[in-house]
């Protein structure tokens, strides 16, 4: 019976989902229909969707988006892409460098993808622009920087992942650090050689002089401090990741006051946005606790095990499936859906292979973030695409180098799990 | 149905209001938590409890606005293709199984609250049924969405977008 209803559960999701019908309802209907075959109570419904948020672990998400929104509305997304660009912009690619390390700076602060797509897009696109840079490279890099987001802690995904397999968040954020940054220094790679090689033609900056960067360091130190003050409140045990995220959330509005481009009367309108982002992300996550109470329920996890078990018990091959896998899933549902919806199953899975379900976490993280350039569905691209006013299928060609890169990147970090572990275990976490 | 019309509208503005000031109490009381627990070393218990309530009502509230405001996550590249009475159809099969879900959850929503509403929260003591209250509230509220949405495809499919 386990088996029969694995298929009506995968056959109804993806009817639903290519129906259209929005994803936190595709979730909820193959539940719904599973509980009617089985007799089970609908009442686990409305049960489920409401214990699935009534954790204060997940209250990070709100205060994290919330960051994002008043970074780029204060000035602080500026002032870190300014020091970027005399830290950097001198490099062959110049602009291009800018954005991945803006954008590596900016994710430290803002839990976001979206905030960061957004944020740093537009400024960094409108510099683009001004400097004669062609628009859909432009975006194309803003794109691929902005899967960095859910890397680099603090990650709103990383937080959902920890909550999901029960590990430490600040070992997961902190495991995302190092992979983040060689993914960053891959796709500065992209850039320099496709410019090298005259694919790209970009103009050249001068190098800044020391006393430029340390102008642009002292307007933006507050600024670029904010993810050192962040992490380190936070590893240093003396504050929960969820009062991490309040703590950003307070450095952020302080240093934009600070910097005098805040304005009071932006407050409401930046809560309302912040308030309904937070419930388009939460209730995909309640409609899942629902699917996954049904799918554990059903005993489909160990039925799935076995079957992956009977397969392979290599588990290198295992994490090769779980990434085919996951990159196709992410070219077709938001990467948080999506991830919620297999982990029921992946994470026994992997745990009875002896895989660390801190480095499974930064796989999945990565996996699925990917699919937020890779189309139909890639949410990172549709957001860069509206803010820089360029069209899908050009930046999805320009895209493509990038995506490249991530997937090498991917397979290294799955590959060798020290990149991920060496960190953590230094830091006892 | 104008009226409904205009009574959704004002709903969403509300909500929308409701899911932002209910953020910004969330993070007025935990930065109040924070500041009080490191300065003066004392600490509230009822913010942690207070915080959930509220991260539950701007949840499922927020959900019911981003619905009515057709802001809802879907993978919609084979039914942008549909056109004509296709569309339409397909339209009106989707919000019928919205719909489908909406009944579940106030129906055996409402039992699950009378349930919850014997017994009391740990710290503020306030009925259990807080938590599920907005459920039904957001259920309610996007039933009267659909219910619009599938009078538009009815009757005025062509003239404005369904979905």
């Amino acid at each position: 019976m386990g088996i029969e209803l694995a298929f009506i559960i995968i056959i109804t999701f993806a009817l639903c989902l290519f129906a259209g019908i929005p994803v936190m309802f595709s979730i909820c209907i193959p539940a719904i229909i599973v509980m009617l075959i089985r007799d089970f109570e609908l009442m686990v419904v409305p049960q489920m969707l409401s214990a699935g948020v009534q954790s204060f672990t997940l209250l990070a998400v709100p205060f994290f988006i919330l960051a994002g929104n008043i970074m780029n509305n204060g000035g602080i997304t500026k002032r870190i892409f300014d020091f970027c660009l005399a830290l950097v912009g001198h490099i062959r690619g110049s602009l291009g460098h800018v954005i991945i390390v803006a954008e590596m700076i900016f994710s430290g602060i803002s839990g976001s993808a979206a905030a960061d797509a957004a944020g740093i897009g537009m400024i960094g696109n409108k510099a683009m622009v001004s400097e004669g840079y062609d628009k859909d490279f432009g975006a194309a890099i803003v794109a691929s920087s902005s899967v960095l987001g859910p890397i680099i802690p603090p990650s709103i995904i990383m937080v959902i992942y920890a909550i999901e397999a029960n590990v430490s968040i600040a070992a997961l954020f902190i495991a995302g650090i190092i992979p983040g940054i060689i993914i960053g220094l891959g796709l500065m790679g992209v850039i320099y050689f496709l410019v090298i090689t005259g694919r790209e033609k970009v103009p050249e900056r001068k190098r800044a002089t020391g006393s430029e960067i340390i102008g642009y360091l002292r307007r933006g130190f507050l600024a670029v401090m904010a993810p050192l003050i962040i992490l380190a409140g936070m590893f240093s045990g003396g504050i929960t990741p969820t009062e991490a995220g309040i703590l950003a959330t307070i450095y952020c509005a302080i240093v934009s006051a600070i910097y005098g481009e805040f304005e009071i009367k932006q407050l409401p309108k930046i809560f309302m946005n912040s308030a309904i982002e937070t419930a388009q992300v939460m209730f995909m996550f309640a409609a899942a606790s629902v699917l996954g109470w049904v799918v554990t329920s059903t005993r489909i996890p160990v039925l799935a095990s076995n079957a992956v078990l009977s397969i392979t018990t290599n588990k290198y091959l295992f994490l090769l499936i779980v990434n085919i896998f996951l990159l196709f899933l992410g070219c077709l549902i938001e990467s948080i859906a999506g991830m919620l919806i297999v982990l029921p199953i992946f994470l026994p899975i992997a745990a009875s292979m002896g895989i660390d379900l801190v480095h499974f976490g930064v796989i999945v993280t990565y996996a699925m973030s990917i699919g937020l350039i890779t189309p139909p569905m890639g949410a990172g691209l549709f957001i860069v695409c509206g803010v820089t006013e360029t069209k899908f299928d050009r930046v999805v060609r320009k895209v493509v180098p990038f995506i490249i890169v991530h997937v090498l990147a991917l397979l290294l970090i799955t590959y060798m799990p020290v990149l991920s572990l060496w960190l953590p275990s230094f830091m006892r976490l | 149905m104008l009226y409904l019309k205009k009574f959704a509208n004002f709903l969403s503005k509300i909500e929308c209001i409701f899911c932002g000031a209910a953020l910004f109490v969330t993070t007025a009381i935990n930065t109040m938590e924070i500041i009080s627990r490191t300065l003066f070393s004392k600490s509230f218990s009822w913010v942690q409890e207070l915080s959930v309530i509220l991260s539950c009502w701007i949840i499922f509230i927020g959900a019911a606005y981003i619905y009515k405001n057709k802001q809802l996550l879907n993978v919609d590249f084979l039914y942008v293709k549909a056109a004509g009475r296709v569309k339409m159809i397909w339209d009106f099969f989707i919000q019928l199984s919205i719909i489908f879900v909406l009944i579940v959850l106030i129906v055996f929503g409402y039992k699950f609250q009378a349930l919850q509403a014997i017994s009391k929260t740990y710290v503020l003591h306030l009925p259990n049924n807080v938590y599920s209250v907005p459920l039904i509230v957001s259920a309610c509220s996007m039933l009267i969405g659909a219910v619009i949405k599938i009078y538009d495809i009815a009757f005025c499919s062509g003239k404005e977008g369904t979905k």
